[in-house]
């Protein structure tokens, strides 16, 4: 796979005619120079050295609204009476699809970033500006064209009682359009929100999908994240998740990556205030020739951290997977304590599986450990399946259905878990079995 | 008289901070005369070396290609250390103590101050040779000094020599196995070593034999200024077995100096190498001035069915430590061991570990790793597992676990692990930890000091690997730990 030169001039001169405030402006083009002078990254780069990139051709330049057409029909699934949605279709936010503003929560305070952007840019400068330890081309290039994005800001002291979903739909199936959506999430002082994102397409959808979230914690605040990555093929996505968490704060994210596209999916949290805790988990299904990338880092910063990461990953036919886990304690996190868990199962001869779970530590009053583990299904609970007559089909189905479910039992609440059971039943079932 | 009171966390940190300041013992250097070629390095260097060793054109044609990729490839920036650039044109790249013409002819002519400087480091050069058992090739600076035993393994037809004698003795051997393990393009100080190498270590073990005794190799650097880069290379022949140490030390000196070297192992059908060093360079003094930078490049190639190489290392000395003693798991049902103790203590930088990759079918390989890290150290893990397409049935089993002395050193891990067969079995654990004081107060409690029980609770915490060197590397090896640990309370 080679990536080919994107058309960042055409960025650039369509940037120029898109509204916004100065210093938007001078951040694109500052994120277009160094994209212009790094290029897309190659497998020479380290983070970067087991995931080559797929060819992108010409879908790296920014889209424009669409007429909506097979939007209704791919979010379908995800709209309920029981949570607010925010639908996004080809980048843009859809009105029509989302839930009517009637319904949104009080205290939370909901606005596209299209929206925010003409009203109210000042809010968005320092979330949109800031630096993360995770960098590079794709992100450059989300900042430079993103245009639009879910921004939720919940008040101090509100436990928001509804699930809110953010959903991203790729539907143009003429020609490939990249979609680079920006999303911010704050949650205040003691406050609570529960989240679900979903990045879809339909079937027959082109492009690229380049979803960049960032969220921002408050002391003893918390926030349950389900994330569920299914791209239809013809849509790579690369996905970049960076949160700060407060003092007390409890995250919680579980990433579903079950569709059928090249996806990376970036994860970066930062245990900034004392006693904040995360808590992540993740499955990727790959089969196909299909990439499933997922990287963590979690840098522990202030003393009594918790953190916990337990990624699980499937790769059948010639689908490569990997899981790359970085735990970095610096000096001042005195007492944290760090668990992280890597375990995958290949399912064909010619599946591969790249895990690296690394741990940087500067201090000794930790408790840190990493565990990886890599094989095949074992071979002695099929068996004992198959005694008791049931054929290898399904012997295996019922296998990694335990296997993922480890993860899928992480997301708590029922209409969401029955939601995710529902979005990954038919990846499980099309895993080739090893011969 | 009154018990003593256990010592306050001011004394136990000051019990620490004299403990881990413990004078290097072999610090001290050789006033011996020595033929050194000026500093700097060119293809006439690269050639006057050849010339003085009296080389064969094919060697010198290895030399000259290996200096002309070495100067096209960058400095490796990619490990987890911290060092200002190295001027690779203010070292001297050959040093040899000054011989008479015709060179000993038995120990009795070897300069007696070489002999006392052995004398001291302990090593069994002489008639104490006898009584270790140990047959020693010393390399002192860059060349090789005497090679005791040398009769005795004659016999059983295994050749242990320098390198120099090993090209002069035995080239068709050399020649077939030279830089086919270590290629000189592999990397950027194996390809220095391939230009200048001066002298190293060569053995051969013929098909069938097991070698009666320990073969051991001590590498000494003495002259200012100088780098070492000695160059091992030890063949195994089909049914062969041997066990093989070296040892390192370097006088004390404010300037850092660079040893790069280059070891090759080839293990043919059902031969067994067993590798075991104990690194004790000069690592420098509290404040990081000085030191011995480490850059070795260590490889096997388990090329014979049911072969076997292990490594095993204690590496307690030099300011840098960049090695990865690494099996190639060629043959089928071939075994690799790397059972390693690292330490990094005051500024000391360790990023060491191994590759573990598997071509044949059942290949197995171990890793257990140890870091521990005190003072400012920092100690890296960083290895890698391949499990190639066709490696079926192929299994590892990796633990790598970091001890941490003290708030401000750090340990670090990464593993990289990559399985291309779904047959393969592969695990990987890490811990890091520190001493607790309850751990402290259960020994106090039984009437131990706090030193003796941190130096127990750091030789447990080693004693995977220890167990696996041979016995009187295992000694030294635990002294070595108790001279720069004891008393350290986390």
């Amino acid at each position: 796979m080679t990536a080919s030169v994107p058309p960042f001039s055409e960025i650039a001169v369509a940037a120029k005619a898109w509204p916004g405030p100065a210093w938007l402006t001078g951040a694109r083009q500052a994120a277009l120079d160094r994209f212009a002078l790094a290029g897309l990254p190659t497998t020479r780069l380290e983070a970067w050295r087991t995931t080559p990139l797929p060819d992108f051709g010409t879908a790296l330049g920014p889209g424009a609204p669409s007429a909506g057409g097979q939007g209704a029909a791919v979010v379908a699934p995800f709209r309920s009476h029981g949570a607010v949605t925010l639908v996004f279709v080809d980048g843009f936010h859809s009105a029509e699809l989302s839930s009517p503003e009637s319904e949104w929560p009080k205290g939370v305070r909901l606005s596209p970033l299209s929206r925010l952007l003409a009203t109210a840019p000042e809010e968005a400068l320092a979330w949109l500006t800031v630096d993360a330890a995770f960098s590079g081309a794709l992100h450059d290039l989300n900042t430079a064209a993103f245009r639009d994005g879910a921004t939720i800001v919940v008040e101090d002291g509100v436990q928001v009682p509804v699930e809110l979903r953010v959903i991203l739909a790729a539907t143009h199936g003429d020609r490939p359009v990249a979609e680079h959506v920006r999303h911010h999430v704050q949650v205040g002082r003691g406050s609570s929100l529960r989240l679900t994102v979903a990045v879809l397409g339909a079937p027959d959808a082109l492009g690229f999908i380049n979803n960049r979230t960032t969220v921002a914690m408050a002391e003893s605040s918390r926030l349950d994240l389900v994330r569920v990555h299914e791209s239809p093929a013809g849509v790579p996505h690369f996905d970049a998740l960076a949160a700060t968490l407060g003092a007390k704060a409890e995250f919680t994210d579980t990433v579903l990556q079950t569709g059928p596209s090249w996806t990376r999916s970036e994860i970066e949290i930062a245990l900034v205030g004392e006693r904040a805790s995360a808590d992540l988990g993740g499955v990727f299904v790959a089969r196909g020739n299909q990439m499933s990338d997922i990287h963590t880092l979690l840098s522990h910063q202030a003393p009594g951290v918790i953190s916990r990461q337990n990624y699980r990953g499937l790769a059948a036919d010639d689908a490569r997977g990997v899981f790359h886990g970085q735990i970095r304690v610096e000096a001042l996190a005195r007492g944290a304590d760090a668990v992280q868990n890597n375990r995958n199962m290949l399912l064909s001869k010619r599946a591969q599986v790249h895990s690296t779970p690394a741990l940087e530590i500067q201090t000794d009053d930790v408790k840190c450990k990493h565990g990886s583990a890599t094989g095949q299904i074992d071979q002695a609970q099929l068996f004992y399946l198959r005694s008791r007559g049931i054929d290898p089909k399904d012997a295996t189905l019922m296998l990694t259905r335990a296997f993922a479910g480890e993860i899928l039992s992480r997301v708590t609440a029922a209409e969401t878990r029955e939601l995710v059971e529902a979005q990954i039943a038919p990846s499980l079932e099309a895993l080739g079995v090893a011969a | 008289m009154t018990e003593p009171l256990p010592p306050s966390p001011s004394e136990s940190s000051r019990l620490l901070a004299d403990l881990t300041s413990a004078e290097y013992a072999a610090g001290f250097v050789t006033d011996i005369a020595s033929d050194a070629i000026p500093a700097g390095l060119s293809e006439d260097v690269v050639k006057l070396i050849s010339a003085k060793k009296g080389e064969p054109e094919w060697l010198l044609d290895f030399r000259l290609r290996a200096f002309r990729n070495w100067q096209a490839m960058p400095v490796p920036e990619w490990a987890r250390v911290h060092y200002p650039p190295i001027d690779f044109q203010s070292i001297v790249y050959y040093s040899a103590p000054k011989q008479k013409l015709d060179g000993p002819k038995s120990l009795a002519e070897v300069d007696p101050k070489l002999l006392e400087t052995y004398e001291k480091l302990g090593v069994p050069l002489h008639e104490r040779a006898a009584l270790a058992g140990v047959a020693v090739d010393a390399v002192f600076d860059s060349v090789s000094v005497a090679t005791t035993f040398k009769d005795k393994l004659h016999e059983v037809g295994v050749i242990f020599c320098s390198f120099s004698e090993a090209v002069r003795e035995h080239p068709e051997l050399v020649k077939k196995y030279l830089g086919t393990v270590v290629p000189y393009s592999d990397n950027f100080y194996a390809a220095l070593n391939s230009a200048v190498f001066s002298d190293g270590s060569f053995c051969y073990i013929p098909k069938g034999v097991k070698c009666p005794m320990e073969l051991s190799t001590y590498f000494r650097i003495n002259a200012k200024n100088t780098g070492q880069f000695e160059r091992t290379l030890i063949i195994a022949d089909d049914d062969a077995a041997v066990s093989y140490l070296e040892g390192c030390t370097a006088p004390m000196r404010d300037e850092n100096q660079l040893h790069a070297a280059v070891v090759e192992l080839v293990a043919h059908e059902n031969a067994r190498i067993k590798y075991s060093t104990v690194q004790n360079w000069y690592p420098g003094d509290k404040d990081g001035k000085g030191g011995i930078y480490n850059f070795v490049t260590k490889r096997g190639a388990c090329r014979g069915h049911n072969s076997k190489i292990s490594w095993t290392q204690v590496e307690t000395g030099s300011a840098i430590t960049w090695k990865y003693p690494s099996c190639i798991l060629q043959g089928d049902n071939s075994v690799g061991e790397f059972y390693s103790v690292a330490l990094a203590n005051n500024r000391q930088q360790a990023d060491t570990g191994t590759k573990m990759i598997h071509i044949g079918k059942n290949t197995r390989s171990t890793i257990v790793s140890k870091g521990i890290s005190a003072g400012h150290g920092q100690n890296t893990y960083r290895g890698l597992v391949k499990i190639g397409k066709n490696a079926e049935g192929a299994r590892n089993y990796s633990q790598c676990d970091s001890l941490l002395l003290g708030p401000h050193c750090g340990a670090h891990t990464f593993p990289y692990i990559d399985v291309q067969d779904p047959t393969a079995q592969m695990e990987h654990e890490a811990t890091t930890s520190k001493i607790s004081d309850d751990q402290i107060f259960y020994f106090q409690s039984r009437g131990l000091s706090t030193e003796d029980a941190v130096s127990m609770i750091v030789n447990g915490f080693c004693k995977e690997v220890i167990k696996e060197l041979p016995m009187e590397f295992a000694v030294e090896a635990q002294k070595l730990l108790g001279l720069s640990l004891e008393g350290s309370v986390g």
